[in-house]
């Protein structure tokens, strides 16, 4: 995978967005990755730059991730947008649907990473 | 205490099964082996202390607890022996840290770990009810057993209505030599809400 992207990672557990980065690093070597512990500095984030995948949580204190998501689809209408989330609920994975969010079921694996991103960048 | 039909015991039973399968497949997923369950088992107390689960009153465990409010309000919780979770931090990682990471790490695991587990659990029934069911941020408290409900979160109503739920499900890991459990609590209103929710539902599955 040659051409450099670039990915915000926005999940308020460290632990979460250590994995998700190491999986995404070690599959797309050159990669920017970039993380947001929550939706406000998410916010402040794509002010000062564009990412071509954003992965958000749910579960957040303050924002949650449809909400962020919402904001984010608003903006940047043609980016990946994806909730990387644990909870499963069917009513969540509708609203997501509904605002063109990708819906990935945590917990976050190395095949499942790799598998979405590559999935979506053979229709880019 | 309460009173369940075999009917709606074995359906309560069966929902949380539900929820703890997709939970199981969850932490498989997560430490690449397999996870044994054990059946779920309902009990009624009026105190934690009275149940079966405070047998090692002493045992310092690690828990990751987050309140669930919806048509039935309650806590969830994982609960593991403390001694064996540095262990189970490290059979999540999948990347090589240094052992002072991991032990930073170590809460901020398993709290994420908590989170998915539970919210594996609570969306399963969420799903299955057809209702909605909002979950708070999950906490961490590492503490002994016969304290693990001493929060005025956990079981809060249950000054007023002194009865608590206590849905007992046992994992293993037998690879790591891990095992813990995962509890649900709830006092009487939010227990008389959940049988009519089960109630409706065997009525609609049943016609």
């Amino acid at each position: 995978m040659p051409n450099t992207k670039s990915v915000l990672l926005v999940d308020d557990s460290k632990f979460a967005r250590l994995l998700v980065k190491a999986f995404i690093s070690s599959n797309f070597a050159n990669w920017e990755i970039d993380e947001a512990e929550d939706g406000a500095k998410a916010l402040e984030m794509v002010d000062a730059k564009t990412y071509d995948y954003m992965l958000v949580d749910f579960n957040m204190p303050g924002m949650d991730g449809i909400e962020l998501g919402e904001k984010l689809r608003s903006r940047f209408p043609g980016a990946v947008i994806a909730l990387l989330t644990a909870n499963i609920q069917q009513e969540i994975q509708n609203k997501a649907e509904n605002l063109g969010l990708d819906f990935i079921a945590k917990p976050p694996t190395e095949d499942k990473i790799r598998d979405y991103i590559m999935s979506r960048e053979a229709t880019r | 205490m309460i009173e369940l039909t075999e009917l709606e015991h074995d359906t309560i039973s069966e929902l949380i099964n539900i929820g703890v399968g997709r939970a199981a497949s969850s932490l498989s997923e997560m430490v690449d082996q397999p996870v044994e369950l054990t059946v779920p088992a309902i009990s009624f107390v009026e105190r934690f202390s009275d149940s079966e689960l405070a047998n090692a009153p002493t045992e310092v465990v690690s828990a990751v607890s987050q309140s669930f409010h919806g048509p039935f309000t309650g806590e969830a919780m994982l609960v593991f022996p403390e001694v064996r979770s540095l262990e189970l931090v490290r059979s999540l990682l999948k990347v090589d840290v240094p052992l002072d990471t991991l032990t930073d790490l170590e809460q901020e695991a398993l709290m994420e770990v908590g989170n998915i587990i539970l919210n594996a659990c609570l969306g399963s029934i969420s799903n299955v009810l057809g209702e909605p069911i909002n979950c708070s941020m999950p906490t961490f408290r590492k503490r002994e057993t016969r304290a693990l409900l001493d929060d005025e979160t956990a079981g809060g109503s249950a000054a007023t209505n002194p009865v608590l739920m206590i849905l007992h499900v046992q994992f293993m890991l037998r690879q790591n030599d891990i095992d813990g459990y995962v509890l649900f609590v709830m006092d009487l209103e939010s227990i008389q809400m959940l049988r009519e929710l089960v109630r409706r539902f065997l009525a609609n599955s049943l016609g």
